[in-house]
């Protein structure tokens, strides 16, 4: 995922996930990197993943940019991020990315605004 | 987000709470509780069915941490064992909170919730879950079971489930 469109320069995202495969449970962490990227392992190509993204304050320009993200299959891996993008600048577009790859028909996706 | 029906539980608890005549009418379905049980025990597990489906139709992958050690499960069986709530020993007045995601509720494809618990009870009989359910039926949801792996839902335990409907501005790939 992107935020602005900004991939690589000024690798601004850093992000540790915890992940659980149902038998094993593991924790990674990365910094100043081009982009968030989190994966499921295992999934085929007719099963579907669930997301949640949570990004708080993205209009804020006096903030780092901070999110919570779920990114699950019930059939290979449970997975949460949390992320924060190093820039104060506010958010006005996201780019979802498939990896190489691309997003399979049928696959949606909505955003919502949440009003204090 | 729209709120379909909150169901709060009396005097004397309820070993189950059923959300019926779900409309098909929203996107997604978001489900938050506050919820406690009155069997012994510091904290315990609590469960899901959709359309009161008991067939050996779920599968459940959790991970979760009790403040001193991370466990993790992969679970399959006739109902969703996807969350933690407190039980009779914890501090009187803790309950737990549950938020369950369930997207393309009404489609024709097997479903997903995405979940996460959370019970803190200053340092013992603490639990925090995320899981992921796959019911493996292709139903439309219409009703959604709520129980406590045993016992009873406490008095004050509440439900409130919501409807989400997507905006112009989602995309769907074609």
């Amino acid at each position: 995922m992107l935020l602005n469109n900004n991939e690589d320069s000024p690798f601004a995202y850093n992000y540790i996930t915890m992940r659980t495969s149902g038998s094993a449970a593991t924790s990674s962490s990365t910094t100043s990197a081009g982009k968030f990227q989190v994966d499921v392992a295992g999934i085929t190509n007719t099963q579907r993943i669930v997301s949640t993204i949570q990004l708080f304050d993205y209009a804020q320009t006096d903030k780092h940019k901070s999110l919570l993200w779920r990114f699950d299959n019930a059939n290979s891996e449970a997975v949460a991020t949390a992320g924060r993008w190093a820039q104060t600048t506010a958010v006005s577009s996201i780019q979802l990315r498939a990896g190489s790859s691309t997003w399979a028909a049928g696959s949606s996706f909505a955003l919502y605004g949440v009003s204090s | 987000m729209q709120l379909i029906n909150t169901v709060t539980v009396g005097s004397g608890g309820t070993s189950q709470i059923s959300l019926t005549s779900i409309p098909n009418t929203f996107t997604d379905l978001v489900i938050l509780l506050s919820a406690r049980s009155n069997q012994s025990g510091g904290a315990l597990g609590m469960s899901m069915r959709f359309n009161t489906d008991a067939g050996n139709n779920y599968i459940v992958r959790r991970l979760f941490n009790d403040g001193a050690t991370i466990t993790n499960n992969n679970l399959s069986g006739t109902q969703a064992q996807c969350a933690s709530i407190p039980a009779s020993s914890a501090t009187a007045s803790t309950f737990g909170n549950i938020r369950i995601f369930i997207p393309n509720y009404a489609g024709s494809s097997i479903k997903q919730a995405q979940i996460e618990s959370s019970t803190e009870n200053a340092a013992t009989f603490n639990n925090n879950m995320i899981s992921i359910t796959h019911w493996t039926q292709t139903a439309a949801i219409t009703s959604v079971q709520l129980f406590p792996d045993a016992g009873l839902y406490e008095q004050n335990t509440s439900v409130s489930i919501y409807g989400i409907t997507n905006g112009s501005g989602g995309a769907t790939v074609s």
